[in-house]
């Protein structure tokens, strides 16, 4: 076993290890209650709604690498050294799964919400399943936003030109979770706890030891965990491309002899 | 009924939210831990079959070009 294929199963192995760490002990811990005692066991769900955001951050992050390493291997005074075909593969499998982690993040909101935000709903049992808040409404237009992504891509045909314009639709998209994960909840009050004043995750003062205990592997637990899932959908697609590429060349050779 | 079982029915009622507002740690975790199970072996053996076919495409090319 080479130094990389080492590495890369170091990654799974505590990626896989982290998330049922995060699972076991973030159900079964004696934790002190967020939020006056309100939210009561609900408060678990931190472990899983957080990390799903941060998880689709760094997703995105890898997309827009891709794309970007892609727009500058179709610089015409370059020799690309890898195809900038498969560099587009990636950028797309690592939108896919950060969308994939973007639901999983609004599902967990949602759910938490029905009960947290159940006593600003005129004494209901439950809140809505969705209230328009702010911060939930940021989440809804991130999401929408990548699946116009995909939209696009699905409208081209040539496989150049749709990675082209793919790549630059990206990094837009790219700045605009910016504003909408990191600016806007920070100008707008809201249900959302961090509504009007930020993420108050890396806040020692706001978030115990015993929370941060399984918050923060959590978080890395999920990301790498993301990051395999990616890896995993562009070694399906790449190898899958390099299959159609042999065929047809075999195609070729064999209408050419004949 | 078993929790997990009442578990499924709540899900099945479309009421999750009152599992999290509830302590059914144990049937909460039960569900987790199942769904964790299918996805991290979905990812392993998806991970043998790729590099098995990865290999052989290795190959394959290889022949090509000889």
């Amino acid at each position: 076993m080479d130094r990389r294929q080492l590495l890369s199963l170091g990654y799974k192995t505590l990626g896989a290890l982290l998330v049922l760490y995060a699972l076991v002990w973030g159900l079964l811990s004696p934790l002190p209650q967020l939020n006056e005692g309100i939210l009561g066991q609900s408060s678990r769900n931190i472990f899983y709604h957080v990390p799903m955001w941060f998880a689709t951050i760094v997703l995105m992050g890898i997309s827009l690498y891709h794309s970007i390493r892609l727009l500058r291997l179709l610089d015409p005074d370059l020799t690309p050294s890898v195809s900038p075909l498969a560099v587009d593969i990636q950028a797309r499998e690592a939108a896919k799964i950060g969308v994939i982690f973007n639901i999983l993040g609004l599902g967990t909101g949602m759910v938490w919400s029905r009960v947290a935000w159940a006593p600003q709903s005129g004494g209901a049992e439950f809140s809505s399943w969705w209230v328009w808040d702010p911060i939930q409404v940021c989440a809804l237009i991130a999401l929408l936003i990548y699946l116009a992504y995909f939209l696009l891509r699905s409208s081209f045909a040539e496989p150049s030109q749709r990675a082209r314009v793919a790549a630059v639709y990206n990094i837009f998209a790219f700045a605009a979770l910016i504003p909408l994960f990191f600016i806007i909840p920070r100008m707008y009050e809201g249900l959302h706890p961090t509504a009007g004043k930020g993420s108050f995750v890396f806040d020692k003062s706001q978030i115990s030891n015993e929370f941060r205990a399984v918050l923060y592997p959590g978080m890395l637990g999920f990301i790498l965990l993301g990051i395999w899932m990616f890896e995993l959908r562009s070694r399906i697609e790449l190898a899958a491309r390099r299959m159609q590429e042999r065929q047809s060349l075999h195609e070729f050779n064999r209408s050419a002899a004949s | 009924m078993n929790q997990t079982a009442y578990f499924l029915y709540l899900l099945l009622q479309q009421q999750p939210a009152w599992l999290l507002r509830s302590d059914k740690i144990y049937s909460v975790l039960s569900i987790l831990l199942i769904i964790f199970g299918l996805l991290i072996s979905y990812l392993m053996f998806t991970n043998k079959r790729i590099s098995e076919l990865e290999q052989k495409l290795h190959e394959l090319e290889d022949l090509d070009e000889g």
